[in-house]
Protein backbone atom coordinates (compact mmCIF):
# COMPACT_ATOMS: atom_id res chain seq x y z
CA UNK A 1 0.00 0.00 0.00
CA UNK A 2 1.59 3.55 -1.02
CA UNK A 3 0.61 4.99 2.28
CA UNK A 4 2.89 2.31 4.13
CA UNK A 5 5.39 4.15 1.81
CA UNK A 6 8.66 6.11 3.01
CA UNK A 7 8.71 9.55 1.37
CA UNK A 8 10.86 9.03 -0.99
CA UNK A 9 9.27 6.13 -2.07
CA UNK A 10 5.61 7.95 -2.26
CA UNK A 11 7.06 11.00 -4.10
CA UNK A 12 8.63 8.98 -6.85
CA UNK A 13 4.74 7.90 -7.73
CA UNK A 14 4.32 11.61 -7.16
CA UNK A 15 6.64 12.01 -9.97
CA UNK A 16 5.13 9.46 -12.41
CA UNK A 17 1.54 11.66 -11.94
CA UNK A 18 0.04 9.28 -9.63
CA UNK A 19 -2.57 11.99 -7.64
CA UNK A 20 -2.86 9.49 -4.42
CA UNK A 21 0.64 10.39 -3.90
CA UNK A 22 0.19 13.82 -3.38
CA UNK A 23 -2.74 13.04 -1.21
CA UNK A 24 -0.64 10.84 1.15
CA UNK A 25 2.32 13.48 1.65
CA UNK A 26 -0.46 15.78 2.36
CA UNK A 27 -1.92 13.98 4.98
CA UNK A 28 1.81 13.08 6.38
CA UNK A 29 2.55 17.02 6.28
CA UNK A 30 -0.27 19.06 5.36
CA UNK A 31 -0.92 20.08 9.28
CA UNK A 32 2.76 20.91 9.38
CA UNK A 33 2.64 23.31 6.57
CA UNK A 34 -0.58 24.92 7.64
CA UNK A 35 0.64 25.51 11.15
CA UNK A 36 4.05 27.33 9.53
CA UNK A 37 1.82 29.25 7.54
CA UNK A 38 -0.88 30.24 9.96
CA UNK A 39 2.02 31.21 12.53
CA UNK A 40 3.79 33.30 9.74
CA UNK A 41 0.65 34.93 8.20
CA UNK A 42 -1.68 35.17 11.25
CA UNK A 43 -4.97 34.36 9.10
CA UNK A 44 -7.02 30.88 8.44
CA UNK A 45 -7.93 31.61 4.82
CA UNK A 46 -4.13 32.89 3.77
CA UNK A 47 -2.63 30.26 5.64
CA UNK A 48 -5.18 27.22 3.91
CA UNK A 49 -3.78 29.24 0.25
CA UNK A 50 -0.27 29.44 1.31
CA UNK A 51 -0.94 25.40 2.05
CA UNK A 52 -2.55 24.83 -1.19
CA UNK A 53 0.20 27.10 -3.21
CA UNK A 54 3.01 25.11 -1.88
CA UNK A 55 1.69 21.20 -2.33
CA UNK A 56 0.76 22.55 -5.82
CA UNK A 57 4.33 23.88 -6.24
CA UNK A 58 5.31 20.11 -5.33
CA UNK A 59 2.98 19.12 -7.75
CA UNK A 60 3.58 20.75 -10.43
CA UNK A 61 7.06 21.29 -10.35
CA UNK A 62 8.30 17.65 -8.65
CA UNK A 63 11.63 19.78 -7.14
CA UNK A 64 12.20 17.72 -4.22
CA UNK A 65 15.38 15.32 -3.61
CA UNK A 66 15.19 12.83 -1.25
CA UNK A 67 19.30 12.99 -1.53
CA UNK A 68 19.00 16.13 -0.20
CA UNK A 69 16.89 16.41 2.69
CA UNK A 70 13.67 15.32 4.16
CA UNK A 71 10.49 16.02 3.11
CA UNK A 72 9.17 18.30 5.88
CA UNK A 73 12.39 20.29 5.97
CA UNK A 74 11.84 20.76 2.41
CA UNK A 75 8.03 21.32 2.93
CA UNK A 76 8.85 23.80 5.82
CA UNK A 77 11.45 25.78 4.21
CA UNK A 78 9.13 26.41 1.30
CA UNK A 79 6.40 27.63 3.42
CA UNK A 80 8.59 29.53 4.88
CA UNK A 81 10.19 31.19 1.97
CA UNK A 82 6.65 31.50 0.00
CA UNK A 83 5.51 33.27 3.52
CA UNK A 84 7.77 35.47 3.49
CA UNK A 85 7.49 36.50 0.21
CA UNK A 86 3.69 37.29 0.82
CA UNK A 87 5.40 39.43 3.52
CA UNK A 88 7.86 41.11 1.10
CA UNK A 89 4.45 42.79 -0.92
CA UNK A 90 4.91 44.90 2.20
CA UNK A 91 8.40 44.84 3.50
CA UNK A 92 11.61 44.35 1.56
CA UNK A 93 12.84 41.01 2.23
CA UNK A 94 14.35 39.55 -0.50
CA UNK A 95 17.94 39.16 0.53
CA UNK A 96 16.84 37.46 3.74
CA UNK A 97 14.91 34.96 0.95
CA UNK A 98 17.88 34.21 -0.91
CA UNK A 99 20.09 33.47 1.84
CA UNK A 100 17.81 31.27 3.61
CA UNK A 101 16.83 29.50 0.64
CA UNK A 102 19.96 29.21 -0.90
CA UNK A 103 21.67 26.92 1.83
CA UNK A 104 21.98 23.44 0.76
CA UNK A 105 20.41 20.21 1.54
CA UNK A 106 22.78 17.33 1.68
CA UNK A 107 21.92 13.86 1.48
CA UNK A 108 19.53 12.13 3.69
CA UNK A 109 18.92 8.96 4.88
CA UNK A 110 14.96 8.30 5.97
CA UNK A 111 11.90 10.10 7.28
CA UNK A 112 11.41 11.10 10.51
CA UNK A 113 7.87 10.35 10.75
CA UNK A 114 8.15 6.59 9.69
CA UNK A 115 9.74 6.20 13.38
CA UNK A 116 8.49 8.43 15.55
CA UNK A 117 4.73 9.92 15.61
CA UNK A 118 4.18 13.60 15.35
CA UNK A 119 3.06 14.22 19.06
CA UNK A 120 5.88 12.75 20.13
CA UNK A 121 8.53 15.19 17.82
CA UNK A 122 5.96 18.37 18.77
CA UNK A 123 6.64 17.56 23.09
CA UNK A 124 10.29 17.03 22.35
CA UNK A 125 10.57 19.91 19.83
CA UNK A 126 8.75 22.54 22.63
CA UNK A 127 10.50 20.79 25.59
CA UNK A 128 13.59 21.77 23.40
CA UNK A 129 12.57 25.10 23.01
CA UNK A 130 11.45 25.40 26.83
CA UNK A 131 15.60 24.60 27.76
CA UNK A 132 16.81 27.17 25.37
CA UNK A 133 17.50 30.59 27.75
CA UNK A 134 14.86 33.13 26.65
CA UNK A 135 17.08 35.54 24.87
CA UNK A 136 18.16 32.31 22.49
CA UNK A 137 14.36 31.38 21.56
CA UNK A 138 13.20 34.87 21.02
CA UNK A 139 15.71 35.57 18.90
CA UNK A 140 15.54 32.43 16.48
CA UNK A 141 11.55 32.94 16.78
CA UNK A 142 11.88 36.76 15.34
CA UNK A 143 14.08 35.66 12.82
CA UNK A 144 12.50 32.17 12.21
CA UNK A 145 8.72 32.75 11.99
CA UNK A 146 8.64 36.61 11.59
CA UNK A 147 11.61 36.73 8.68
CA UNK A 148 12.81 39.46 10.47
CA UNK A 149 16.59 40.52 9.61
CA UNK A 150 19.23 40.77 12.09
CA UNK A 151 19.12 44.37 12.21
CA UNK A 152 15.52 44.43 12.82
CA UNK A 153 15.82 42.12 15.44
CA UNK A 154 18.85 44.33 16.80
CA UNK A 155 15.98 47.52 17.05
CA UNK A 156 13.36 45.31 18.57
CA UNK A 157 14.88 43.75 20.82
CA UNK A 158 17.42 46.97 21.75
CA UNK A 159 20.61 44.63 21.59
CA UNK A 160 23.44 44.65 19.69
CA UNK A 161 23.88 43.20 16.54
CA UNK A 162 26.47 41.06 17.75
CA UNK A 163 24.49 39.73 20.00
CA UNK A 164 21.59 38.68 17.61
CA UNK A 165 24.03 36.76 15.64
CA UNK A 166 25.52 34.89 18.73
CA UNK A 167 21.92 34.71 19.91
CA UNK A 168 20.45 32.68 17.20
CA UNK A 169 23.94 30.71 16.54
CA UNK A 170 23.55 29.33 20.06
CA UNK A 171 20.45 28.63 20.57
CA UNK A 172 20.08 26.98 17.02
CA UNK A 173 23.41 24.47 18.17
CA UNK A 174 21.79 23.94 21.61
CA UNK A 175 18.75 22.80 19.89
CA UNK A 176 20.72 20.45 17.64
CA UNK A 177 22.40 19.10 20.92
CA UNK A 178 18.59 18.31 23.00
CA UNK A 179 17.26 17.43 19.67
CA UNK A 180 20.62 15.16 18.24
CA UNK A 181 18.45 11.68 18.26
CA UNK A 182 15.80 13.30 15.92
CA UNK A 183 18.28 15.92 14.38
CA UNK A 184 20.46 12.85 13.14
CA UNK A 185 17.84 10.20 12.22
CA UNK A 186 16.27 12.40 9.34
CA UNK B 1 35.90 36.10 9.63
CA UNK B 2 32.18 36.40 11.47
CA UNK B 3 32.21 36.99 15.09
CA UNK B 4 32.29 33.49 15.48
CA UNK B 5 35.95 33.52 15.04
CA UNK B 6 36.29 36.18 17.56
CA UNK B 7 34.24 34.24 20.36
CA UNK B 8 35.67 32.01 23.03
CA UNK B 9 34.66 28.67 22.36
CA UNK B 10 33.81 27.18 25.74
CA UNK B 11 35.63 24.17 26.00
CA UNK B 12 34.72 22.92 29.44
CA UNK B 13 32.32 20.15 27.67
CA UNK B 14 34.05 18.96 24.71
CA UNK B 15 31.42 17.06 22.68
CA UNK B 16 33.17 13.59 21.99
CA UNK B 17 30.93 12.38 19.46
CA UNK B 18 31.42 15.12 17.01
CA UNK B 19 33.89 14.53 14.00
CA UNK B 20 37.69 16.25 15.10
CA UNK B 21 37.31 15.17 18.27
CA UNK B 22 40.94 15.54 18.67
CA UNK B 23 40.15 19.40 18.28
CA UNK B 24 37.15 20.66 20.38
CA UNK B 25 37.72 24.41 20.00
CA UNK B 26 38.46 23.68 16.50
CA UNK B 27 35.28 22.09 16.24
CA UNK B 28 33.03 24.24 17.89
CA UNK B 29 34.40 27.33 15.88
CA UNK B 30 33.46 25.41 12.76
CA UNK B 31 30.17 24.37 14.01
CA UNK B 32 29.78 28.53 14.75
CA UNK B 33 30.59 29.43 11.37
CA UNK B 34 28.31 26.44 9.96
CA UNK B 35 25.17 27.35 12.19
CA UNK B 36 25.52 31.27 11.02
CA UNK B 37 25.49 29.61 7.50
CA UNK B 38 22.86 27.81 8.27
CA UNK B 39 20.85 30.82 9.74
CA UNK B 40 21.62 32.73 6.67
CA UNK B 41 23.62 35.01 8.77
CA UNK B 42 26.74 35.00 6.68
CA UNK B 43 28.15 38.02 4.37
CA UNK B 44 28.10 36.24 0.43
CA UNK B 45 32.24 36.31 0.80
CA UNK B 46 31.92 34.27 3.74
CA UNK B 47 29.29 31.86 1.93
CA UNK B 48 31.88 31.51 -0.96
CA UNK B 49 34.56 30.31 1.76
CA UNK B 50 32.19 27.71 3.52
CA UNK B 51 31.23 26.14 0.46
CA UNK B 52 34.55 25.59 -0.63
CA UNK B 53 35.39 24.19 3.25
CA UNK B 54 31.96 21.92 2.71
CA UNK B 55 33.37 20.85 -0.69
CA UNK B 56 36.42 19.56 0.78
CA UNK B 57 35.57 18.49 4.23
CA UNK B 58 32.14 16.03 3.48
CA UNK B 59 32.18 15.48 7.54
CA UNK B 60 31.10 19.30 7.78
CA UNK B 61 28.23 18.65 4.95
CA UNK B 62 26.81 16.30 7.29
CA UNK B 63 26.69 18.73 9.97
CA UNK B 64 25.07 21.13 7.94
CA UNK B 65 22.19 18.72 6.99
CA UNK B 66 21.74 18.61 10.43
CA UNK B 67 21.74 22.05 11.44
CA UNK B 68 19.45 22.57 8.81
CA UNK B 69 17.18 19.72 9.85
CA UNK B 70 17.11 21.00 13.17
CA UNK B 71 15.78 24.40 12.03
CA UNK B 72 13.05 22.52 10.12
CA UNK B 73 11.82 21.04 13.35
CA UNK B 74 11.11 24.75 15.07
CA UNK B 75 7.30 24.31 13.46
CA UNK B 76 6.56 21.28 15.10
CA UNK B 77 6.79 23.28 18.68
CA UNK B 78 3.62 25.58 17.21
CA UNK B 79 0.05 25.47 18.18
CA UNK B 80 -1.74 22.21 17.07
CA UNK B 81 -3.60 24.37 14.55
CA UNK B 82 -5.80 21.53 11.99
CA UNK B 83 -6.38 22.61 8.30
CA UNK B 84 -9.92 22.37 7.60
CA UNK B 85 -11.05 18.88 6.09
CA UNK B 86 -12.20 20.12 2.92
CA UNK B 87 -8.31 21.01 2.07
CA UNK B 88 -6.57 17.92 1.35
CA UNK B 89 -9.16 17.15 -1.53
CA UNK B 90 -9.21 20.89 -2.61
CA UNK B 91 -5.92 20.60 -2.70
CA UNK B 92 -6.13 17.46 -5.08
CA UNK B 93 -8.53 19.14 -7.57
CA UNK B 94 -6.53 22.11 -8.09
CA UNK B 95 -3.93 19.57 -8.88
CA UNK B 96 -5.79 17.96 -11.15
CA UNK B 97 -6.59 21.38 -13.17
CA UNK B 98 -2.51 21.61 -13.50
CA UNK B 99 -2.81 18.53 -15.25
CA UNK B 100 -5.24 18.99 -17.30
CA UNK B 101 -3.62 22.62 -18.46
CA UNK B 102 -0.71 20.17 -18.83
CA UNK B 103 -2.34 17.85 -21.11
CA UNK B 104 -3.89 20.86 -23.13
CA UNK B 105 -0.32 22.57 -23.32
CA UNK B 106 1.16 19.52 -24.77
CA UNK B 107 -1.81 19.18 -27.37
CA UNK B 108 -1.93 22.87 -28.28
CA UNK B 109 2.17 22.58 -28.74
CA UNK B 110 1.75 19.05 -30.98
CA UNK B 111 -0.85 20.88 -32.82
CA UNK B 112 1.73 23.76 -33.80
CA UNK B 113 4.42 21.90 -34.61
CA UNK B 114 2.03 19.61 -37.04
CA UNK B 115 1.04 22.68 -38.87
CA UNK B 116 4.23 24.01 -39.76
CA UNK B 117 5.55 20.31 -40.91
CA UNK B 118 2.24 19.87 -42.72
CA UNK B 119 1.33 22.62 -44.18
CA UNK B 120 1.24 21.07 -47.96
CA UNK B 121 0.45 17.65 -47.41
CA UNK B 122 -3.58 16.56 -47.13
CA UNK B 123 -2.58 13.04 -45.94
CA UNK B 124 -0.79 14.15 -43.19
CA UNK B 125 -3.24 16.99 -41.97
CA UNK B 126 -6.01 14.07 -41.53
CA UNK B 127 -3.01 12.29 -39.38
CA UNK B 128 -2.37 15.36 -37.28
CA UNK B 129 -5.61 15.52 -37.02
CA UNK B 130 -5.75 11.77 -35.87
CA UNK B 131 -3.14 12.57 -33.21
CA UNK B 132 -5.35 15.73 -31.87
CA UNK B 133 -8.10 13.59 -31.51
CA UNK B 134 -6.32 11.08 -29.76
CA UNK B 135 -4.80 13.72 -27.68
CA UNK B 136 -7.95 14.72 -26.63
CA UNK B 137 -9.25 11.07 -26.00
CA UNK B 138 -5.73 11.35 -23.60
CA UNK B 139 -6.43 14.06 -21.75
CA UNK B 140 -9.98 13.04 -20.95
CA UNK B 141 -8.27 9.46 -20.02
CA UNK B 142 -5.71 11.39 -17.71
CA UNK B 143 -8.47 13.78 -16.00
CA UNK B 144 -10.97 10.50 -15.31
CA UNK B 145 -7.49 8.83 -13.87
CA UNK B 146 -6.67 11.97 -11.85
CA UNK B 147 -10.95 11.83 -10.47
CA UNK B 148 -10.26 8.18 -9.81
CA UNK B 149 -6.77 9.34 -7.96
CA UNK B 150 -9.22 11.80 -6.04
CA UNK B 151 -11.66 8.66 -5.38
CA UNK B 152 -8.67 6.31 -3.89
CA UNK B 153 -7.04 8.96 -2.15
CA UNK B 154 -10.37 9.43 0.17
CA UNK B 155 -10.64 5.82 0.52
CA UNK B 156 -7.14 5.06 0.83
CA UNK B 157 -7.52 7.94 3.41
CA UNK B 158 -10.86 5.98 5.21
CA UNK B 159 -9.09 2.68 5.09
CA UNK B 160 -5.73 3.98 6.78
CA UNK B 161 -7.86 5.87 9.51
CA UNK B 162 -10.12 3.28 10.27
CA UNK B 163 -7.02 0.55 10.22
CA UNK B 164 -5.14 3.04 12.66
CA UNK B 165 -7.91 3.44 14.67
CA UNK B 166 -8.30 -0.61 14.76
CA UNK B 167 -4.83 -1.27 15.87
CA UNK B 168 -4.79 1.40 17.95
CA UNK B 169 -7.57 -0.29 20.06
CA UNK B 170 -6.10 -3.91 19.90
CA UNK B 171 -3.09 -2.87 21.26
CA UNK B 172 -4.73 -0.93 24.38
CA UNK B 173 -6.73 -3.76 24.77
CA UNK B 174 -3.59 -5.61 24.89
CA UNK B 175 -1.96 -3.21 27.47
CA UNK B 176 -5.04 -3.22 29.74
CA UNK B 177 -4.55 -7.58 30.17
CA UNK B 178 -1.12 -7.13 31.34
CA UNK B 179 -0.80 -8.90 34.91
CA UNK B 180 1.17 -5.65 36.77
CA UNK B 181 -1.00 -2.85 35.68
CA UNK B 182 -2.13 -0.29 38.49
CA UNK B 183 -5.37 1.82 38.18
CA UNK B 184 -6.10 5.58 39.27
CA UNK B 185 -9.44 6.77 38.44
CA UNK B 186 -10.31 10.46 37.99
CA UNK B 187 -12.77 12.76 38.70
CA UNK B 188 -13.08 16.23 38.06
CA UNK B 189 -12.51 18.32 40.78
CA UNK B 190 -14.94 21.14 40.64
CA UNK B 191 -18.54 20.26 41.63
CA UNK B 192 -20.41 21.14 38.38
CA UNK B 193 -17.58 18.74 36.50
CA UNK B 194 -19.00 15.87 34.76
CA UNK B 195 -15.23 14.50 34.08
CA UNK B 196 -14.19 11.37 35.17
CA UNK B 197 -11.56 8.67 33.99
CA UNK B 198 -8.92 6.68 34.28
CA UNK B 199 -4.95 6.15 34.23
CA UNK B 200 -4.00 2.57 33.96
CA UNK B 201 -0.21 2.12 34.79
CA UNK B 202 1.31 -0.95 32.21
CA UNK B 203 4.76 -0.94 33.71
CA UNK B 204 5.54 -4.52 32.31
CA UNK B 205 5.76 -1.95 29.07
CA UNK B 206 6.70 1.27 30.39
CA UNK B 207 3.36 2.60 29.33
CA UNK B 208 0.34 4.14 30.60
CA UNK B 209 -3.28 4.37 29.26
CA UNK B 210 -5.57 6.80 29.99
CA UNK B 211 -8.69 7.20 29.26
CA UNK B 212 -11.31 10.25 29.97
CA UNK B 213 -14.77 11.75 29.15
CA UNK B 214 -16.44 14.78 29.73
CA UNK B 215 -13.78 17.44 29.83
CA UNK B 216 -14.24 20.70 28.06
CA UNK B 217 -11.87 21.18 24.31
CA UNK B 218 -9.05 23.64 25.01
CA UNK B 219 -8.25 26.51 22.64
CA UNK B 220 -5.38 25.76 20.58
CA UNK B 221 -2.66 27.60 22.64
CA UNK B 222 -3.74 25.11 25.56
CA UNK B 223 -3.06 21.08 26.63
CA UNK B 224 -4.23 19.18 29.43
CA UNK B 225 -1.40 17.93 31.32
CA UNK B 226 -1.60 14.78 33.38
CA UNK B 227 1.03 14.79 36.47
CA UNK B 228 1.78 11.62 38.79
CA UNK B 229 2.41 12.36 42.35
CA UNK B 230 5.18 10.64 43.74
CA UNK B 231 6.56 11.10 47.27
CA UNK B 232 5.04 14.69 47.72
CA UNK B 233 6.47 15.52 44.16
CA UNK B 234 4.53 16.14 40.70
CA UNK B 235 5.91 14.38 37.74
CA UNK B 236 4.73 15.22 34.36
CA UNK B 237 3.73 12.33 32.75
CA UNK B 238 2.48 14.15 29.29
CA UNK B 239 0.14 16.21 27.36
CA UNK B 240 -2.98 15.51 25.77
CA UNK B 241 -6.29 17.31 23.96
CA UNK B 242 -10.14 15.86 23.71
CA UNK B 243 -11.87 15.31 20.83
CA UNK B 244 -15.20 17.81 20.50
CA UNK B 245 -16.85 15.03 22.38
CA UNK B 246 -14.71 15.93 25.29
CA UNK B 247 -13.07 12.42 25.29
CA UNK B 248 -9.82 11.15 25.49
CA UNK B 249 -7.82 7.90 24.80
CA UNK B 250 -4.17 8.52 24.83
CA UNK B 251 -1.26 6.23 25.35
CA UNK B 252 1.71 7.96 27.26
CA UNK B 253 4.95 7.10 28.01
CA UNK B 254 6.20 6.01 31.97
CA UNK B 255 9.04 4.32 33.66
CA UNK B 256 9.32 1.62 36.10
CA UNK B 257 9.22 4.33 39.35
CA UNK B 258 5.37 5.06 38.53
CA UNK B 259 4.26 1.88 40.03
CA UNK B 260 5.01 4.05 42.99
CA UNK B 261 2.68 6.74 42.42
CA UNK B 262 -0.19 7.74 45.14
CA UNK B 263 -2.32 10.00 42.74
CA UNK B 264 -2.30 12.02 39.91
CA UNK B 265 -3.92 15.13 38.56
CA UNK B 266 -4.90 17.12 35.37
CA UNK B 267 -4.03 20.54 34.70
CA UNK B 268 -4.76 23.11 31.87
CA UNK B 269 -0.96 24.53 31.04
CA UNK B 270 0.37 26.12 27.73
CA UNK B 271 1.96 24.18 24.80
CA UNK B 272 5.41 24.92 26.42
CA UNK B 273 6.61 22.39 29.00
CA UNK B 274 6.93 23.67 33.08
CA UNK B 275 8.38 22.13 35.64
CA UNK B 276 5.32 21.98 38.22
CA UNK B 277 1.97 22.61 37.30
CA UNK B 278 0.62 26.59 36.52
CA UNK B 279 -2.73 26.20 35.20
CA UNK B 280 -5.86 25.18 37.11
CA UNK B 281 -6.40 21.60 38.32
CA UNK B 282 -9.53 20.04 36.33
CA UNK B 283 -9.06 16.71 37.42
CA UNK B 284 -7.56 14.80 40.71
CA UNK B 285 -7.62 10.84 41.33
CA UNK B 286 -5.99 8.17 43.81
CA UNK B 287 -4.43 4.68 43.27
CA UNK B 288 -7.14 2.18 43.68
CA UNK B 289 -6.38 -1.29 42.39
Amino acid sequence: MLSNQTDAEVFQELCSGNLLALGILYDRYGSIVYRLAMRMLDNTQEAEDLTQEVFLILWRHQNYDPKRGSMSAFLSTLTRSRAIDRHRQMRSQRELIQKWSSSIFPESRNSLMDKISFQEISHRVRQALSQLPNNQRQVLEKAYYEGMSQSEISQDLNIPLGTVKTHKRKGLIQLRQILKDLVESR
Amino acid sequence: MTDSHNSQPDNSQPDNSQPDNSQPDHWQQRQDLLASYVLGDLTSEEVTEVNELLASHPELVEEVKHLQETLALLPFALPEDEPPQKLGSQILQAATGISKENSRFSISKNNISKNNITKNSISKKVNSKQKIWLGLAGALAASFILGLGIYSYSLQKTIVATRNELSYYQETVALLGQPNNRLLSLKGTDKKSQATGSFVIVPDVGKGVLSLQNLSPLPRNKVYRLWAVKNGEKVDCGDFKVNPQGKALVKLPVDNSMVNISSALVTVEPLQPVSQPTGETVMKGHISL
